[in-house]
C-alpha cells in the first residue's frame, strides 16, 4: 500500500489501514516507549494512547517530513508524559559544568536488545531520557531543553552523567575498554 | 566504535512485538470512536432536518399570512 493511499483510507478510518499501520509499525514504536519507560505496563500504556492520538490526529499530519518521523514523535511525548505522570522528573547533578561530552572510549562487544534495554533501564529517569533523545533520536540539546523544560547545560550535564554511568555498567559487563 | 555509535547500531533494529492486549483495547476504543462519530453525525443531520422543516413550515405561514391579507385588499 503506498504511503498516499493509506493516509486517505486512515483519514476516512479505514479498521483495515488501521490495523495495517498497526502491525507494520508497532514492534518499532513498542521499542521506543520500553526505552523510555522501565515498567513493561508503562509502555504498553504509552503505545495505546500514541496510537490512539495518531489515527484521531492524522488530519493534522501535513506531509512534510516523514510520516515515520510524525508517528515517532508522538509516540516520543507519550512516552514523555507517562514519565511525568508516573513521578516528576529529576535531573541530578543539573549544576555540573558539561562542556566535554565526546564519547572517549570505544567498545567492541554485541549485547543482545533485552541487555541494551536492562542497562537503559537502570538509569536514572533524568539521565536516560536525555540520553534516548540525544543519541538515539538525533534531538538536538537546543530541542530537548524546550522539551523537557531545562537549560542547554541541564541537558549536556545529564548526557555526561548518562554516559559515565553506562561506562560504569558497561566496564561491570567486561564490555568497556579505554 | 564509540558509545553513540554502539548503542545506535544496537538500537537500531531493536524491535518489540506488543501484547496482543494492547491492540485489541485500541481497536476497542476506535470502535467506540467511530460510533461516537456516527452518532454525532446523525444528531447533526437530525438538527438540520427539523430546522429545515421549521423553516418551511415559517415561509408557509408567512406566505399564508400575506396571501390571505393581500386578497383581502
Amino acid at each position: 500500500m503506498d504511503e498516499q493511499t493509506l493516509l486517505e483510507r486512515l483519514k476516512a478510518e479505514d479498521p483495515k489501514a488501521q490495523k495495517w499501520l498497526y502491525d507494520r509499525y508497532s514492534p518499532m514504536l513498542f521499542a521506543l516507549c520500553r526505552r523510555y519507560l522501565s515498567s513493561k505496563h508503562d509502555a504498553e500504556e504509552a503505545l495505546l494512547s500514541g496510537f490512539y492520538k495518531i489515527f484521531s490526529h492524522i488530519d493534522t499530519y501535513q506531509g512534510s517530513g516523514s510520516f515515520e518521523g510524525w508517528m515517532r514523535r508522538i509516540m516520543v511525548n507519550e512516552a514523555l508524559m507517562r514519565l511525568r505522570k508516573a513521578q516528576p522528573m529529576v535531573f541530578p547533578g543539573e549544576d555540573l559544568r558539561a562542556e566535554n561530552t565526546a564519547d572517549d572510549f570505544s567498545i567492541e562487544a554485541e549485547l543482545s536488545a533485552k541487555e541494551i534495554i536492562a542497562l537503559l533501564t537502570q538509569l536514572p529517569p533524568g539521565y536516560r531520557t536525555v540520553f534516548n533523545l540525544y543519541v538515539i533520536e538525533g534531538y538536538k540539546h537546543q530541542e530537548i531543553a524546550e522539551l523537557l523544560g531545562i537549560s542547554i547545560n541541564t541537558s549536556k550535564s545529564q548526557l555526561l552523567l548518562a554516559r559515565a554511568k553506562l561506562q560504569q555498567l558497561l566496564q561491570a559487563k567486561g564490555i568497556y575498554r579505554s | 566504535m564509540n558509545m553513540s555509535e554502539f548503542f545506535q547500531k544496537q538500537m537500531r533494529d531493536f524491535y518489540e512485538a506488543p501484547p496482543e492486549r494492547v491492540w485489541k483495547r485500541l481497536e476497542a476504543y476506535l470502535e467506540q470512536r467511530r460510533k461516537r462519530r456516527k452518532r454525532q453525525s446523525i444528531r447533526f443531520l437530525q438538527t438540520g432536518v427539523v430546522v429545515v422543516l421549521l423553516l418551511l413550515l415559517l415561509l408557509v405561514a408567512v406566505l399564508g399570512w400575506y396571501f390571505a391579507h393581500s386578497s383581502g385588499l
